[in-house]
């Protein structure tokens, strides 16, 4: 379904992504993990077309759209959500979600009531708390139902009880049917969500293989806690 | 002295409504690309020139001239964005001011070749002299010109705040790269509303032109710096404040031009501009800037 072939970029002297191939079957959701900086965002930025790729290829479905723009990409049947949601502050939560979607006014009430944010429909988009702004960030994400899902750190500065609700808001209306990839801090959300994760640090993807086993890999507990903790 | 000052009001909010018109030009490319288009005038002015072509060289009448004229405005409009927008997206605003400084001087010369004397008759879309209302006298072309602002107004409201291209654009006018992130194709939008202001614009000239029934090449910097200070009265990018300092605009002058002569009144424009400024005002003042974004 995505496809990524020897993906390289590099922001002057830093090289931000080397030689990553990567693949997501269709309908799998894949982990992605690091430390910060490693790279994570940037990978999703050049298959959201944020960024072009110095080298590589990116693949959605049989179809190459490497170098394309973002709104080529997202018409295509990508959705996204950023690491720090931002939505339009001065339109309401209904504007938010029906945006360039093309939904009627029902259909997004719909969506609204799906995402627990109904409540929420008249009011700003700077009135929201970071729970409701996650969950609003992802109702927009699959407002165009798309087939690939880009999420970035979705239960990011969400409190233990909020991330257990957003994990059951995405095993129930963002994940089924669609192919993914989760980037995530917090580890029990990857394991209960991602059979697979890959592992990247420094822009090089070090590991790849099932949670509960990558975890424990010397060189992955040495890019998140240095060589003592590997040693540990 | 009560008949003097209702006869200058009404005066001035008809010439305003124009001017209204002009601001909201402006403020539609100013609202969207956060740039500045100074060659909005002589834009205008092509358009204008290209109608009074088609009136000298075919003698078409008032109904083809305004037609060409708006579609002159609309073409030159596109030539101005594909030059000094479109290539400078991710450059500093004022790159694209001063390509459309640059671009303001060879629109100018264009109309100066095409018609080289300093002025021609431009056809009058109405001719009937005045008529009296309640002692009030009101020229049908100036009836036309607010009637034509009150519309282009309302439908420009609709079409920004009722319609699915409008939440595209309000959402590009307050963050383009969100925007982008949901799939709008905000350069496609700036076009679109470079182009509809181009439109409104060339519809504003066309009024103003025919009412004075002939064009000059220095209508192209009056259209510009009518439109400017209408838009800066009104607050930079706000509908409602270019409607407003439009109408402003046109009360102020007429009053100005009634007690002090036509020097002092433009002298009154700036020193009202001048406090605005300082003030940090504008009509939409005290409210957030990113409130008064189209």
């Amino acid at each position: 379904m995505l496809t990524l072939a020897g993906i390289a970029k590099r922001f002057g002297g830093i090289e931000a992504l080397t030689g990553i191939d990567l693949a997501v079957p269709a309908g799998s959701l894949l982990g992605l993990i690091g430390p910060n900086g490693s790279g994570k965002t940037t990978l999703l930025n050049v298959v959201s077309g944020f960024t072009a790729p110095d080298a590589g290829e990116v693949r959605i479905g049989a179809t190459e759209v490497t170098g394309w723009p973002p709104h080529r990409i997202a018409r295509l049947g990508v959705g996204r959500t950023l690491q720090h949601p931002r939505v339009f502050s001065r339109l309401t939560v209904l504007d938010n979600i029906r945006g360039d979607s093309r939904l009627s006014a029902g259909e997004a009430e719909a969506l609204l009531d799906r995402f627990g944010l109904s409540a929420q429909r008249g009011r700003l988009g700077d009135e929201l708390t970071i729970g409701e702004l996650r969950r609003l960030d992802l109702a927009r994400a699959v407002a165009r139902d798309p087939r690939l899902l880009l999420l970035d750190e979705p239960a990011g500065g969400l409190t233990p009880s909020e991330t257990s609700a957003m994990a059951d808001l995405l095993s129930r209306e963002v994940l089924p049917g669609r192919t993914g990839i989760l980037i995530e801090h917090k580890m029990d959300l990857i394991a209960a969500l991602c059979p697979c994760v890959v592992v990247l640090d420094f822009g090089r993807r070090i590991a790849e293989g099932a949670p509960s086993e990558v975890l424990r890999r010397p060189e992955v507990v040495e890019a998140y806690f240095g060589t003592e903790g590997a040693d540990a | 002295m009560a008949h003097d000052l209702a006869q200058n009001t009404v005066d001035g909010l008809m010439t305003g409504s124009a001017y209204a018109m002009l601001a909201l030009g402006f403020t539609l490319i100013f609202g969207v690309m956060r740039r500045l288009n100074l060659s909005y005038g002589p834009s205008i002015m092509i358009g204008a020139y290209l109608g009074t072509l088609v009136h000298l060289q075919f003698g078409m009448g008032a109904a083809v001239v305004a037609l060409v004229t708006v579609l002159g405005a609309v073409a030159a409009g596109f030539y101005v964005e594909r030059l000094c927008f479109a290539p400078m997206r991710g450059q500093a605003a004022t790159a694209s001011m001063v390509a459309s400084f640059a671009i303001w001087m060879q629109l100018e010369e264009l109309a100066t070749l095409l018609l080289p004397r300093h002025s021609y008759p431009f056809p009058a879309l109405i001719a009937r002299p005045p008529f009296e209302i309640a002692g009030i006298l009101i020229r049908a072309d100036r009836l036309l010109t607010l009637g034509a602002a009150i519309a282009a107004m309302l439908a420009l409201w609709l079409l920004v705040h009722r319609s699915r291209f409008g939440l595209a654009l309000r959402a590009t006018a307050r963050d383009r790269a969100t925007a982008r992130h949901l799939g709008i194709d905000v350069d496609r939008i700036g076009l679109i509303a470079f182009l509809g202001a181009s439109a409104l614009g060339g519809l504003a000239g066309m009024l103003v032109i025919a009412a004075d029934q002939q064009i000059t090449p220095m209508f192209g910097m009056w259209a510009t710096f009518k439109g400017l200070v209408a838009m800066m009265l009104g607050g930079l990018g706000s509908i409602p404040g270019a409607v407003i300092g439009g109408l402003l605009l046109g009360v102020v002058e007429a009053h100005g031009q009634w007690f002090f002569g036509p020097q002092l009144r433009d002298l009154l424009v700036y020193a009202l501009l001048f406090l605005c400024l300082v003030l940090r005002a504008g009509i939409g003042a005290g409210v957030p800037s990113a409130e008064r974004r189209i």
